[in-house]
């Protein structure tokens, strides 16, 4: 798993913990973004768009609960974006 | 967005679309369960440490998994446990665990946070403020940690690749004393921890420290076990001896002096018979003294014998008492004894009684260099009760602690009685207990007499 599907299981995890299954049928529905196994609390997302994946994915969470849950995405991450370059850091997480 | 009942009364505002509504209550719910969900994986974390704190008794495994959960859950990139050892001004470390890349960034360091030892504490600018006001101690330099024991490139190395950015040092408080410190690296400024990772920091800070002391004492605790274990070997071993080597010798030394004195083997000359008598009393005070200890032991192990039958108790003190009675009038002491009426029945061991309550009766003689023994016997409810009063030396706070143990002899007993053994009291104790009944012992202090009780259940 690469960073960035790190990133993004990380984020769908984290907003299970507060919205529950909801949060595995609201990443279903981000193109460029494959669930492995939802037992498993594994994605992958599609290469040649990734942090675009990681944007829309977060986007969908914030469209439907608001600043609240990007700020959520943002901490959930936050120790895992430090193995990125800056320039490799998606833009909603910055 | 929401209206007040008047509002929509008077209709001079206008209703927004009840999607918004919706949105806005999605939103609120969202936040409120952002909140308990805050709190749900703080209490989870705590309860792992909990459950850790339970079913770990050594130091090193408790702090070793702590470390890990903690470095798992919250994903620093250092957390570690070190002992404060205040005699030497020490920081020794317990546990560490580090993230991955951590890891990865000085794997050709080896094991630098498990050896590191950060010594003159005091003198140390950062812990000085942790160590004297016990609060939380911030850097983003890793120097003010580990400088000097620290290569300037090995710090260097994690800070860049193990994107180690800021340290919180907490010190780990058991009562009124530091007993360590809890260490975590960060990649991040510790403003930027979520409010997640701040209460849980907070809330397990404390639960560390108690569970690390707990788990420290039942350590000294098993070292202290380890030595009784040996120290109770060696008293066994001390014991074997003198019952089969002092004791004896000591009987070997007796029946020589016994038979010399019958004169079986010539007449002893008059100027060595005085010598003759002194050495067979000396050896039966030597076998006497010997038996005291070894029943002293065996009484307090349960493992002396015991043929229990109906007795008069009455008439077991009166015997012994007529016996010491000689011993209190050698040394000048008024020896009185009352016994009021009623029924003395009980059940117990004719002999180790007679033993026991001559023992009582010449530990009051032997501590009391003037004055008066005062015996008495009466009967309370369902029990005898035998009481010696003395006007001895008395009983300090401390004497009373010991007085009933094996080798328990007074600060001062050993120069008023030179042939105090330390076992007589503790035999007293063993085969009263095993008669179900007490044994005890009043005084008001040093210099004022003392009061030994014994009570027995009648039969």
């Amino acid at each position: 798993m690469n960073k960035l599907d790190q990133i993004a299981t990380k984020i769908i995890k984290e907003q299970e913990l507060i919205i529950g299954p909801m949060a595995w049928s609201e990443a279903g529905k981000v193109s460029g973004l494959h669930i492995v196994d939802q037992k498993m609390g594994t994605v992958t997302i599609d290469d040649a768009d990734s942090r675009g994946v990681v944007d829309r994915l977060v986007g969908q969470y914030e469209q439907l609960f608001g600043r609240a849950s990007h700020e959520v995405c943002k901490d959930a991450v936050r120790s895992l974006l430090a193995d990125l370059a800056p320039a490799e850091v998606p833009a909603s997480l910055r | 967005m929401f209206f007040s009942r008047k509002q929509q009364k008077t209709g001079t505002v206008q209703e927004a679309p009840a999607s918004d509504s919706l949105k806005e209550i999605t939103q609120r719910l969202y936040k409120q369960n952002t909140d308990l969900a805050s709190r749900n994986k703080t209490l989870s974390l705590l309860s792992q440490l909990y459950e850790i704190s339970i079913l770990t008794l050594k130091p090193v495994d408790m702090a070793s998994r702590i470390c890990q959960t903690v470095q798992t859950v919250l994903s620093f990139e250092i957390v570690g446990i070190m002992l404060y050892d205040k005699t030497v001004d020490e920081l020794a470390p317990l546990a560490f665990a580090e993230s991955e890349r951590l890891h990865a960034a000085h794997a050709n360091k080896g094991h630098f946070f498990e050896t590191a030892v950060i010594s003159n504490v005091s003198k140390i600018k950062f812990f000085q403020k942790i160590m004297r006001e016990e609060s939380m101690g911030y850097t983003e330099d890793l120097k003010d940690i580990w400088n000097p024991d620290a290569p300037a490139d090995f710090l260097n190395k994690i800070k860049t690749e193990g994107h180690v950015y800021s340290s919180i040092v907490y010190p780990l408080v058991s009562g009124n004393e530091i007993i360590g410190v809890f260490l975590l690296s960060l990649n991040r400024p510790y403003a930027e921890l979520s409010e997640f990772e701040k209460e849980s920091i907070k809330s397990f800070i404390n639960v560390i420290a108690v569970s690390l002391d707990k788990a420290l004492v039942y350590e000294q605790l098993q070292v202290s076990n380890q030595k009784l274990a040996v120290s109770n070997e060696g008293q066994a071993n001390l014991i074997h001896i003198m019952n089969h080597q002092i004791k004896g010798r000591l009987g070997n030394m007796k029946n020589i002096f016994a038979e010399l004195a019958t004169e079986d083997y010539g007449k002893i000359p008059d100027a060595a018979q005085p010598l003759v008598e002194k050495g067979l009393d000396e050896a039966n005070t030597g076998i006497s003294y010997v038996q005291s200890i070894l029943r002293g032991v065996s009484a307090e192990k349960g493992v002396l014998t015991y043929d229990m039958q109906p007795l008069d108790f009455r008439s077991i003190v009166s015997e012994v008492a007529a016996k010491e009675k000689s011993l209190a009038d050698k040394k000048g002491l008024a020896f009185s004894i009352e016994i009021k009426d009623g029924d003395y029945t009980i059940q117990g061991d004719q002999n180790q009684l007679k033993e026991v309550v001559r023992n009582l009766f010449d530990n009051s003689i032997n501590y009391t260099l003037s004055g008066s023994i005062a015996i008495r016997l009466e009967r309370e409810n369902d029990t005898v009760l035998l009481s010696v009063k003395d006007t001895g030396v008395g009983l300090s706070d401390e004497d009373k602690t010991k007085l009933f143990k094996t080798g328990g002899v007074g600060r001062n007993s050993i120069k008023i009685n030179v042939n105090s053994t330390g076992y007589g009291l503790a035999f007293v104790k063993g085969v009263v207990e095993t008669h179900k009944g007490t044994v005890w012992a009043e005084s008001e202090g040093q210099g004022k007499g003392s009061t030994f009780y014994m009570k027995l259940p009648v039969a």
